[in-house]
């Protein structure tokens, strides 16, 4: 140590330059370990740093659009415990695991160890990752995992050295920290544990729904981009009413199916790749599924307008004009084959019946069924729904006709031959009873939007389209009604049923809505409502 | 606003753990641990900043957001409240009096004139002050506003009617018909005071929970239109006036109990009708009214109810003589309500044919429960052979029926061929019996779980089922141990719902479900109905043990 020097206490009061210089040589020429200060004073910069970034959070919670869907940590310490191997929730045994792993051990030639064995309700694990459990709010690391954040040995970068899945950090190739000999390991309580730096940690603290979602009581477990996107088009939808545009914004955020943002977007480019089609205009980028079809107006130097679909995953048909299919929507005699049929529940009907009545495009006849009292022929055409609906439908129709003094042919004008023999089953004409329907009830205030839910551009498991009827039908006007139909594929599943002794029952829907299926009740073994759905996953049982 | 002292431990060592790991890749065998110099001197008072910031900002992003509010619901700061809420142009509600009419039995035959603000006292000690001066005599002059001394049927003393208001918010305040009251200050005269029917209830300041309820409406643009935006065009005309709205229900195409779109000859539904239910209301609200009587038979009477007198009016709830007070006090199960007479009613419709409304005047249940409907009721075992007779007539129905149906009708506010019908909720009218346990040591508030049971029910929006579950819920946050749910002897629930044919419809059970007894074709469906229950109409008894 240096001779400490005398100075006078009111040298320090009377000239303030005085301790800064002194202080200066305290740092330069007294303390000798000036890497404690730097790491010091870097390690409250960091800290600082990550309160800016909270603030800056709280910032963007203010606006609905720019609200963040995942708090961000600089950096996160992850402390791994080896006695939790493979033991996440992201290595949980599922049902959409692909392959399917085995009930028992595993054979050669799938992902997962051959020979390891799987029992339901525990883990799986796989042949070229160890994987860790995360706090249950981590969602991702979206830079790197290190062993020290100042002076790394080693940097594992994200998806080369690992991935995070469901809260579980998956180490690929031989990347377990416990087996690198680089990061230092401890002993705790009989266990062995890791300290590792995450960098850019995603945590999900629910802050979309927090600072959005709550305002439209719309609640989703996990926070995603389609959650937020979601709640900002209802949102707009609730702000701005149902002009066809917004509708359609609406509809392709509750969907899931991108819209265009702006008016006035020129398409630039279209790039298929991998398992996305990118439309590139001179404003956006949008992605849309790989195997969506275009809009015929998608196509380069294309003029694109806000809310409008970039694919025809989603097609509003917004007027049910069936005289001018062509005038009401750009996909104009498609309506025939999207809603080819319908079915009106008894809400839809005076006639007091149970469940109600479908109608097709398929043309049906107009037969002679009977005459009222005044000898008027009852007239009558195919509907397909439980016989008993239809006997009702049409009786009170017969009634009303007879107590206001009409005949059935005023209300088949058009549809009617001109020569017929009023005999009992005798056709008088011909008629597409759901073109009927529209034309004379439904036109104008009625509209369809199709959906091809196997070419939406959302993960399937993030859009529940329940959920967004439910919302969708608080915002489109309470005099309209939106037919909403989802298309989508349903591959056949295969069980392997040699061996179970479990029963196979074969169950039929009890309600009205088993009979959407055109041509009568079907022999669907979907149950609704009356039996909730049951999902059983059959094993296959390997020797 | 977060202060050093309020940081915890763990708070620390988070802030401290990145600097330490820093350190220690320079100092791997430095002692950093508690109590040396450079951990108390050097990292703590870094890391204190750093929490404190930290906690700040937690702090911030909890105050932006009224779910994270209701959080900590008892100790948020108003203030904060009505901060969030002002974004979305709103005000927390503040709570309403509860109000009623009481009657004054006095000792002679003289004017009496009440002061208004004069106070009556409740046996608990709730305030109720005059609404406006009142004058009784026995020959009023009514083109004054005086009102009517009366004398009793044994002619021993004489009584008069007078509208009294509590002087504070809550629902505390809702007394039960026949509840004494005490006066405040010396009135020549006086006998005694008592409420005439039940008064209309208070209720407490808006909660957040309740207040995020209104936040969908808020955001909406206010227009006829779709179902939230009726009710933000509606809340935005009438809320902070002469009622709230509580909740609203809206029927329009393709919906369940939509009647009126219908009128062709498929009877097949073409749309542009549009029913409202207006929840008006938090407990039922009862109309008291006086009319008369004209004798049809041996003891009968019949009295019209014109359109205006109760418009939209639900269901009637007694009809009595002018002296009797209802008792409130009907055993579990006891129906009709102690104290009225017989009755029966026929309800026809009224001026309908006069407006452009699409409604079949004909069919009970589409006029049903709106200002056009009227009724015939005829009173039977009557003790009197007069030709005409004064009757007490209580009913329960939505306030502020006329001034919505008027305001949707109004040429400012109707949309070109909009059909829109305003109607009063059906209200599924809930008794409860049940037996609560509870610990000796920690005795149980019986008037506030009562309270808070009935605000359980009041407050729901329309929906279709009530269960046993949330009833218990809340009796065990309430101070009671165990629940006896025995079928039989333990708790038990009955329901009473009227449809729009007239219908009665009992509901008994673990769960009071419309859905059971829905009928579409008499409005009635889940949508349509809300759940309702008087104090008086919770049975419950407590048992130490």
């Amino acid at each position: 140590m240096h001779d400490s020097p005398n100075i006078p206490l009111e040298d320090f009061t009377s000239d303030g330059s005085v301790l800064a210089n002194w202080l200066g040589s305290f740092w330069t020429q007294v303390f000798t370990q000036p890497d404690l200060v730097i790491n010091l004073e870097q390690g409250h910069a960091l800290n600082l740093a990550q309160v800016y970034l909270d603030f800056l959070e709280s910032v963007a919670l203010l606006n609905r659009r720019d609200a963040p869907v995942f708090h961000r940590e600089r950096w996160t310490p992850i402390v791994l415990k080896k006695s939790e191997q493979n033991t996440g929730k992201g290595n949980l045994l599922r049902t959409d695991m692909v392959p399917a792993p085995y009930i028992g051990p595993q054979p050669e030639n799938t992902p997962y160890p051959p020979g390891r064995i799987f029992e339901i309700g525990g883990h799986a694990e796989y042949e070229n990752t160890t994987s860790y459990p995360l706090d249950a709010a981590v969602v991702d690391v979206i830079t790197c995992v290190t062993d020290n954040i100042m002076s790394p040995t080693r940097i594992l970068i994200r998806g080369i050295d690992y991935f995070v899945r469901d809260s579980t950090l998956f180490f690929l190739r031989d990347g377990d920290p416990f087996n690198s000999g680089v990061f230092p390991v401890r002993d705790i309580d009989g266990d062995e544990e890791v300290l590792l730096w995450a960098c850019n940690t995603l945590v999900d603290k629910s802050m979309i729904y927090e600072h959005v979602g709550y305002v439209l009581s719309i609640h989703r477990p996990k926070s995603t981009a389609f959650y937020k996107a979601m709640l900002n088009g209802l949102w707009d939808m609730y702000n701005m009413g149902t002009p066809l545009r917004w509708f359609a914004s609406g509809v392709g955020a509750v969907v899931g199916e991108p819209t265009v943002l702006s008016d006035g977007e020129i398409v630039e480019v279209i790039l298929q790749e991998t398992g996305v089609q990118l439309v590139v205009t001179d404003k956006q980028v949008y992605r849309v599924h790989k195997n969506a079809t275009l809009r015929a107006a998608v196509v380069p130097d294309g003029v694109l307008n806000t809310g409008d679909f970039l694919t025809e995953s989603v097609r509003v048909y917004d007027t049910l004009d069936p005289l001018k299919l062509a005038a009401c929507s750009e996909f104009s005699e498609r309506l025939k084959t999207d809603a080819f049929s319908l079915f009106f529940n008894k809400d839809w009907l005076r006639a007091p019946v149970k469940r109600g009545v479908g109608a097709s495009w398929d043309v049906q006849d107009i037969v002679r069924d009977g005459a009222d009292a005044d000898g008027n022929s009852r007239l009558r055409f195919k509907l397909y729904g439980p016989q008993e609906d239809i006997d009702i439908f049409w009786a009170d129709f017969w009634a009303y006709l007879e107590s206001h003094e009409m005949t059935s042919e005023t209300c088949f004008q058009g549809y009617l031959d001109g020569i017929v023999v009023p005999v009992d089953g005798a056709v008088y004409g011909r008629v597409a009873p759901l073109e009927y329907f529209m034309r004379y009830f439904m036109r104008a205030n009625a509209m369809i939007v199709l959906i091809e839910r196997d070419k939406l551009a959302v993960p399937d498991k993030q859009y529940d389209p329940l959920l967004a009827l439910n919302h969708l039908k608080e915002v489109v006007p309470a005099h309209v009604v939106v037919f909403v139909i989802e298309q989508r594929t349903l591959g056949p599943d295969t069980y392997d049923l040699s061996g179970v002794n479990h029963s196979a029952e074969l169950m039929y829907a009890t309600t009205a809505q088993e009979t959407i299926s055109h041509g009568g009740p079907s022999a669907t073994t979907a149950t609704y409502m009356v039996r909730p759905p049951a999902i059983r996953w059959i094993p296959t049982c390997k020797e | 606003m977060s202060a050093l002292t309020e940081i915890t431990q763990e708070q620390y060592n988070t802030a401290e753990a990145t600097v330490i790991d820093l350190l220690r890749a320079a100092y791997p065998n430095l002692d950093l641990r508690r109590g040396t110099v450079l951990r108390d001197l050097l990292l703590r008072a870094g890391a204190q900043i750093t929490a404190r910031d930290t906690n700040l900002m937690a702090e911030l992003k909890g105050k932006q957001s009224l779910l994270t509010l209701a959080e900590n619901e008892a100790t948020a700061d108003a203030d904060d409240i009505n901060a969030v809420l002002a974004n979305f142009n709103m005000a927390r509600l503040t709570g309403t009096k509860a109000a009623g009419t009481a009657r004054l039995l006095v000792s002679a035959d003289r004017t009496y004139t009440v002061p208004e603000g004069f106070k009556f006292v409740s046996v608990d000690g709730l305030e109720f002050e005059l609404v406006a001066t009142t004058v009784a005599s026995s020959t009023p002059d009514t083109s004054a506003g005086n009102v009517q001394l009366y004398t009793s049927d044994d002619g021993t003393y004489y009584y008069f009617f007078v509208e009294v208001i509590a002087v504070e918010p809550g629902a505390a305040g809702a007394l039960v018909a026949g509840s004494a009251l005490d006066v405040s200050a010396a009135l020549y005269g006086f006998v005694s005071a008592e409420t005439y029917s039940s008064f209309t209830s208070g209720t407490e300041d808006e909660t957040i929970t309740e207040a995020i309820a209104r936040l969908p409406a808020a955001v909406s643009y206010r227009a006829l239109e779709s179902r939230t935006s009726i009710e933000a065009k509606l809340r935005d005309a009438f809320d902070g006036g002469a009622f709230t709205i509580e909740d609203i229900a809206v029927r329009g195409y393709g919906d369940s109990a939509q009647l009126r779109d219908k009128h062709n000859p498929m009877g097949f539904a073409i749309g542009s009708r549009v029913d409202i239910y207006a929840k008006t209301f938090t407990r039922p609200n009862r109309v008291l009214i006086q009319k008369t009587g004209t004798l049809i038979g041996v003891n009968t009477y019949q009295i019209d109810l014109a359109a205006a007198d109760v418009p939209g009016f639900y269901a009637i709830r007694s009809v009595s003589d002018i002296e009797q007070t209802t008792a409130p006090a009907v055993g579990f199960g006891e129906l009709p309500t102690l104290g009225s007479y017989a009755f029966s009613e026929v309800r026809s419709s009224s001026g309908v044919n006069d407006t452009f409304h699409d409604i079949d005047k004909d069919v009970t249940s589409e006029i049903a429960f709106s200002v056009w409907q009227k009724s015939v009721v005829v009173v039977t075992g009557v003790p009197s052979a007069n030709v005409a007779r004064e009757f007490k007539i209580e009913l329960y129905t939505a306030p502020g029926l006329v001034a919505l149906q008027d305001y949707v009708d109004s040429a400012d506010i109707r949309n070109l061929e909009a059909d829109y019908v305003l109607r009063c909720p059906l209200i599924c009218m809930v008794e409860v019996q049940a037996i609560a346990y509870h610990s000796a040591a920690y005795p149980i508030d019986l008037g506030q779980m009562k309270t808070n049971l009935a605000a359980l029910i009041n407050t729901r929006p329309f929906g279709y089922i009530l269960t046993r579950s949330e009833i218990t819920n809340q009796m065990i946050s309430d101070g009671a141990t165990r629940i006896d749910l025995s079928h039989g002897t333990g708790m038990e629930l009955k329901g009473q719902v009227i449809d729009g044919n007239g219908v009665r419809h009992e509901l008994t059970g673990d769960a009071l479900d419309i859905r059971v007894v829905e009928d579409t074709a008499a409005l009635l469906v889940p949508e349509t109905v809300v759940f309702g229950v008087e104090e008086d109409k919770l049975s419950i008894e407590v048992i130490a043990e």
